[in-house]
């Protein structure tokens, strides 16, 4: 059951390095799709509005409010054209991590921590909202969207005390999740995805993606998941009471990475099919490359 | 298939627990890891579990193969006859083993002899074994048992087999076998379960095993015959005999004639030093291949009496080197004394008798220098004294003889005495026919006399020219014998039992003239014509034609030779009685068995159970040798070619379970097998490496 201590103190989180964020102070998270935010921001809404940027013109229709008809291009015209304009609305951002015990190899669940960190101080500091989920062996600690202060303060520190549990099943937590989030924002699912019905965790999602979410599976992997430690021989030890096995990680290499590479393309084939971006993010990058190298297609 | 060194192979066979050890003591130590992506850890491993399993289990044993297979080129293996007799079987078991310890035994093959690799096999069937009963038999002219029965002293039998040596004689095959198959029924009948195993070890000498029959042994009996003998037969020469053919006498040239053997694959010069007394004659000739050839010398003896003599091979090397002399005795004869029986007075007129010692003598004796003499006795005087003292008796008008009198005769006759009987009268066809009786089966005259007939002018028709006497007479014989005419001759007709060769002459009425037939160790010559009614008296042939019917009476087959290890019997010259005071001188550093000197009605005779090892063995009475015998090697050891195993197995082995199995290394075929073991063991290493090198790729 992941949890959150809620006794500790807010303090910043020690998984946030604001020095090093400074390297990304330019960039901010924009969505790639209109989105539907509680408050005026600098993401595009999904509304047309009358206060916000005008877009475009459209003939007039009976019965449309005529507050919106432009006057001076009907005395120019003769026509009656009607002003479009698109609201900027605020960006609600859910981050849901896998809190399974495979995330703790190799450190994925701290650098997952880490790179949650800092882009929830990302978007914090864009006054967006963002929220936390942990999801364990089932939906644990639940932080929606928001842009307080203290409610940052309070992610940072979920995802600081987050801990890892035996079991994980995703598509349920997505669910019980889809159920929470009346709202459209993005969400994103850090994991590494070895569940064992990764199709039941998309169609999940497609929920979300049903509700005009922007969904983005971020994949996390470890170097030594991509072709196997180096050694003569290893009792490899299941992490998720899968068992041990004994053998020689040269004797099997070409066919676990064989394995292992159709398990990836098969999350990224059913990302992209739930409509899903997908990014296969490896450990062995610097968490804030990659947070930078996510950023910079965003901004 | 047997292995030359089983125990290499036993730690050979340790040794592949070598492999297996590293094998598993060297696998690695997995390291613990926990791995979030186990279960592809688990596909992989499982989709590759049996083909490791399988390459491990490969490399295992292609590792423990290597090592099994050097083993056993180590070992080397000798492909060919399985042996019947293991010398690990548990089970109880008789085992007898008969070890040849003839004399071709000690041939030289190698550097070792066929004995010593004898011994070490023979060695490991008499090592201790529970449940195990053995007996060894020394075999050679007769074999010798450890034990009357088998025995589980091996202590004993052991020490039997280290002192046993090769002896100078030959292989009794038949003797050992018999006394092999009475040790192994000897087994009790009521056990069932016990096995009987006979091991012979033995150079399998044609000449020894050509005849052996294996019936008498048990029928269930496990038979296995232990070859020692080299693949290649080994060249040896030898000192086969050492003989005088015709009579020695004193003053008179000899001929010594000097069997050489040569059992080689190619011809060889040899030189022989013959010595005779104090006196040496040097011999040399070419001996061709697998043919005894002859070599004389003439030597000319002055003292009467027996002389010892070895002929040795001078510069010889060949296998076996104990033939390669050879003893031998002569009995240097004083001119021949002739017993003349007869009832015609001595004084000089025209009758038989006188005629016959005028040819019997022609010559008067002289002093020093010998001559024949004659020795008139009248019928009712001889005793065994006189006629003991003369080469050759000669009956000529003796009238009835009495049968004691025909006892004499015909019993120094069957002592090697000879007999020339001329034959005329009516009491001659009886005493003739008393003489046949009294000599029973050892006379089988041809003809048998009849009384005379009225034919005159009879003339010799036929006779056997290429035989003595006619063959030393020359070419002039036709026309000396074609004039003469004989009358007053005995009828004669052919009798069943006769050798028609006997009748060396026949009258133109088909009797017989002249008939000389073998009796025991002496002849008997009769001359059928009446030497007053005949011209042949005084013709040119009569003194040559006596002469040489002389001779060939004294030569006996007088017993001068035995060979080593066989019972003897020999009889002394007439000379030598009587037995009282007689002694036995052995060779220098000989204990044997003397034997024993008995005297019978006639002659003394000497029996000596087993003949003691080569040399000279004397009789003598005081200083003076009144007989000598040399022991010798029998010359059939010297031929050292074996028999073929195939009719060992199958043609004498009379249906016993047997096998053949060879210790000679040299046998291309039958040792291979540790090099193909070799390159098994090299391709089984290429094979891990191959194997390595595809699986792990």
């Amino acid at each position: 059951m992941s949890a959150v201590d809620t006794t500790q103190p807010f303090r910043r989180s020690r998984f946030l390095d604001v020095a090093t964020l400074a390297a990304v102070a330019h960039l901010r998270f924009a969505t790639k799709h209109q989105i539907g935010g509680a408050y005026s921001g600098r993401h595009r809404s999904r509304q047309r509005g009358g206060a916000a940027e005008f877009v475009d013109y459209r003939e007039y229709t009976a019965g449309e409010d005529l507050r919106r008809l432009d006057w001076k291009v009907l005395a120019r015209t003769g026509r009656p054209y009607v002003r479009l304009y698109e609201d900027e609305t605020n960006l609600r951002c859910m981050m849901l991590l896998d809190a399974s015990h495979s995330m703790r190899f190799g450190g994925k669940m701290e650098y997952v921590q880490r790179l949650t960190t800092a882009i929830a101080h990302v978007i914090g500091r864009q006054q967006d909202q963002v929220g936390v989920a942990l999801v364990g062996e089932s939906l644990g600690h639940v932080l929606a969207p928001a842009g307080t202060r203290s409610h940052l303060l309070s992610v940072e520190t979920t995802i600081e005390n987050a801990v890892t549990e035996a079991k994980t099943n995703l598509a349920i937590a997505l669910r019980e999740l889809f159920d929470r989030s009346p709202r459209r924002g993005v969400l994103m699912i850090f994991s590494d995805f070895l569940v064992d019905d990764p199709a039941a965790m998309f169609a999940a999602a497609r929920l979300f993606k049903h509700r005009r979410w922007e969904v983005i599976a971020m994949h996390i992997v470890h170097p030594d998941e991509e072709k196997l430690p180096e050694g003569k021989a290893f009792r490899f030890e299941g992490m998720e009471n899968e068992g041990v096995v004994d053998c020689s990680p040269a004797d099997v290499r070409r066919a676990y990475q064989e394995r292992f590479e159709k398990h990836a393309s098969d999350v990224r084939a059913l990302a992209l099919g739930a409509g899903c971006e997908y990014r296969r993010v490896s450990t062995a990058t610097a968490y804030m490359k990659t947070l930078g190298a996510f950023l910079v297609e965003r901004t | 298939m047997v292995l030359l060194h089983p125990w290499l192979f036993a730690a050979g066979a340790a040794a592949v627990s070598l492999p297996v050890a590293v094998h598993f003591l060297t696998r690695p130590r997995p390291v613990k890891m926990p791995l979030s992506t186990i279960r592809f850890v688990m596909e992989a491993v499982q989709q590759k579990r049996a083909k490791y399993r399988l390459r491990d289990w490969l490399i295992l044993l292609l590792r423990a193969s290597a090592v099994a297979l050097l083993a056993w080129a180590f070992a080397r293996p000798m492909m060919g006859a399985k042996p019947l007799v293991h010398v690990g079987d548990s089970g109880r078991a008789v085992r007898v083993v008969v070890l040849d310890e003839s004399q071709s035994m000690a041939a030289t093959s190698r550097g070792t002899t066929a004995f010593e690799r004898a011994r070490t096999i023979a060695d490991k069937y008499v090592a201790y074994q529970s449940d195990l009963r053995a007996d060894l038999l020394l075999a050679a002219a007769k074999p010798n048992a450890v034990f009357e029965a088998a025995s589980m002293n091996f202590g004993a039998l052991r020490e039997a087999l280290a002192s046993a040596k090769p002896r100078a004689e030959r292989l009794d095959v038949q003797a050992a076998l018999n006394r092999a198959g009475d040790v192994l029924a000897k087994t009790p009948t009521d056990a069932a379960d016990v096995r009987r195993e006979l091991v012979i070890v033995s150079d399998f000498q044609r000449s020894s095993w050509a005849s052996a029959d294996f019936s008498v042994i048990p029928k269930e009996t496990l038979i296995q015959f232990e070859s020692v003998a080299p693949s290649q037969t080994p060249g040896n020469l030898a000192v086969l005999n050492v003989r005088a053919p015709g009579r020695v006498e004193q003053f008179h040239d000899a001929r010594i004639e000097v069997e050489i053997g040569n059992y080689s694959m190619t011809p060889r010069d040899v030189r022989v030093e013959l010595r005779i007394g104090e006196a040496t004659y040097p011999l040399a000739g070419s001996c061709p291949p697998h043919i005894a050839t002859t070599l004389t010398a003439d030597v000319s003896l002055k003292d009467a009496g027996w002389v010892k003599g070895m002929a040795r091979l001078v510069e010889v090397d060949d296998a076996l080197a104990a033939d390669n002399s050879r003893f031998f005795t002569l009995n240097v004869r004083s001119s021949p004394v002739y017993a003349l029986i007869t009832r015609e007075p001595a004084k000089p007129q025209p009758s038989s008798s006188h005629y016959l010692e005028r040819a019997l003598a022609p010559i008067p004796a002289r002093e020093h220098r010998g001559g024949e003499r004659v020795i008139p006795i009248d019928p009712a005087a001889m005793n065994h004294e006189q006629l003991g003292q003369c080469d050759v008796i000669v009956l000529d008008h003796p009238g009835k003889l009495t049968a004691a009198q025909v006892e004499l005769l015909s019993g120094m006759m069957r002592r090697g005495r000879g007999i020339f009987y001329v034959a005329a009268e009516s009491a001659d066809v009886a005493n003739l026919k008393m003489i046949a009786d009294a000599a029973g089966a050892d006379l089988k005259m041809p003809v048998e006399f009849a009384p005379s007939r009225a034919q005159e002018n009879l003339f010799i028709a036929e006779w056997r020219k290429d035989q003595a006497p006619f063959n030393a007479l020359g070419d002039e014989l036709s026309a000396a014998i074609a004039p003469l005419r004989f009358s007053g001759t005995l009828a004669s007709h052919r009798t069943p039992a006769g050798l028609p060769d006997d009748i060396l002459a026949s009258y133109s009425d088909r009797s017989a003239a002249l008939v000389i037939t073998r009796c025991g160790a002496g002849m008997l010559a009769v001359l059928n014509v009446d030497l007053t009614q005949s011209d042949l008296a005084g013709s040119a042939l009569f003194v040559p034609l006596v002469s040489e019917i002389t001779s060939r009476l004294m030569i006996q087959r007088e017993r001068a030779t035995a060979a080593c290890g066989e019972p003897v019997a020999a009889f002394l010259p007439a000379e030598a009685s009587p037995a009282e005071g007689l002694h036995v001188v052995m060779p220098k550093d000989v204990t044997a068995d003397p034997g024993t000197l008995s005297e019978d009605a006639s002659a003394i005779i000497w029996r000596i159970p087993s003949a003691g090892p080569p040399g000279v063995y004397e009789v003598r009475r005081g200083a003076s040798t009144v007989f000598a015998l040399a022991s010798a090697i029998p010359a059939s050891e010297a031929d050292l070619q074996t028999m073929d195993p195939a009719i060992l197995k199958t043609r004498l082995a009379s249906g016993r379970h047997v096998a053949f199995t060879t210790a000679d290394n040299d046998e291309p075929a039958n040792d291979t097998a540790w090099s193909w073991s070799l390159v098994g063991c090299a391709a089984c290493v290429l094979a891990e490496l191959a194997l390595l090198k595809v699986l792990s790729a």
